[in-house]
């Protein structure tokens, strides 16, 4: 059985970004393929390979608020055939259905690292193609799973870098390697962090 | 310049495949005279450098950690040849070349722990106690360094050319060295 608990209710809300901001201990979890763990040579740092910023219209780093959503929650994914539909963005107030067996696998060797949310939003950087950039947190639920989260890459004026115009491709480039290279040096942690769960009211 | 510069044989260090060659191996043998290319190439490198003996001494005790390194680079060439765009592949290996041996002469005690091919770059990592170094080199119309040093005081980024990148991050380095306090940051993009 697909957990139900990772479902959007109808009367949940969109967390707003000031939650982030307000709440103590909140962490984020990432998965990653059995097939894609892979750490600096003789290091336990993580390789910034297994950091991969997702290229739709936005790019953005995938993840879960841990809270309700728990470690185990990493072992399930979406069939390929079903991903348009159940993780398509949730819209706010509706009803989602569930899951049907065939449509979610379970996958036990996936691997998990945590992202404390107040480092990540807190992180200065210096400037690259001449902007400071910054990490931005937005909640984006689909329509399996209420507890995802979108790590963005935003600029100084709070534009999510594959939208500035005046920046050219590669310098893009430059601007999200820099920011993989920072979460995998200061921020990404591979062993578990203590949690505290997002407040209640803060989507109910 | 000096005779005895080190230069590497066709030896354990590059994995160098039989040379006995027969119908079902000319793709062997075409990957064989490419590393003999590529050995070729690494001594031509070396013997274009004026050394003195102390650079020589301190080369030879990282022969090994450059020939290893060579290896790796040479193989991203032929696997990723859509990293290095417009660029030439002996204009990847020269400046990777340069890149690396100019870190670890100028930062003898900088572990290197690692080289790695990405989408868009090739790059090099290092460690010098708790600093973490992204040593990254992107290939468009020319080689671009982008170096990206997270010290437990500051984050610094570097874009600059290899040659310029290199002298900024070592003078980072030693000032992060020679003080943990607070670094000026001199050299903040």
């Amino acid at each position: 059985m697909y957990p139900e608990y990772l479902l959007p209710k109808a009367y949940y809300h969109i967390i707003q970004a000031k939650h982030f901001a307000e709440n103590e201990d909140l962490v984020l979890i990432r998965h990653i393929e059995s097939s894609e763990v892979k750490y600096m040579e003789g290091t336990s740092i993580l390789h910034p390979d297994c950091i991969k910023f997702q290229s739709d219209h936005l790019r953005d780093l995938s993840t879960n608020l841990l809270g309700i959503f728990t470690y185990t929650d990493i072992f399930y994914g979406i069939q390929k055939e079903s991903r348009d539909e159940l993780c398509a963005l949730w819209n706010e107030g509706s009803n989602v259905r569930k899951i049907l067996p065939e449509e979610f696998f379970k996958d036990e060797g996936r691997q998990a690292y945590f992202i404390p949310v107040a480092i990540t939003l807190k992180y200065l950087s210096d400037e690259v193609q001449s902007h400071k950039w910054h990490f931005g947190l937005f909640h984006t639920p689909t329509n399996c799973n209420f507890w995802h989260v979108s790590i963005r890459v935003l600029d100084e004026n709070n534009n999510e870098v594959s939208q500035i115009e005046t920046i050219k491709n590669n310098g893009k480039k430059k601007i999200w390697k820099t920011a993989r290279d920072f979460l995998v040096s200061d921020i990404i942690s591979t062993k578990e962090l203590f949690y505290k769960p997002m407040p209640t009211e803060c989507y109910q | 310049m000096l005779a005895n510069a080190p230069y590497i044989e066709y030896n354990a260090n590059f994995p160098i495949v039989s040379n006995i060659v027969n119908e079902w191996r000319l793709e062997e043998r075409e990957k064989t005279e490419q590393r003999i290319a590529d050995v070729s190439f690494f001594n031509s490198y070396m013997r274009d450098k004026k050394l003195n003996t102390i650079e020589v001494i301190q080369l030879q005790s990282n022969i090994s950690d450059l020939t290893d390194a060579f290896g790796k680079v040479t193989e991203y060439t032929k696997h990723y040849p859509n990293i290095f765009a417009n660029v030439s592949r002996d204009i990847v290996l020269m400046n990777y070349m340069e890149a690396l041996n100019n870190i670890i002469e100028k930062n003898p005690d900088v572990i290197h722990t690692d080289i790695s091919e990405e989408d868009e770059c090739l790059f090099i990592y290092f460690q010098k106690g708790n600093t973490k170094v992204f040593f990254n080199m992107f290939y468009d119309d020319e080689v671009e360094a982008l170096i990206n040093i997270s010290t437990e005081q500051h984050k610094y980024t570097i874009e600059d050319s290899i040659e310029n990148g290199i002298e900024q991050m070592s003078v980072i380095l030693r000032n992060n060295t020679e003080t943990s306090a607070d670094v000026p940051r001199i050299f903040a993009a």
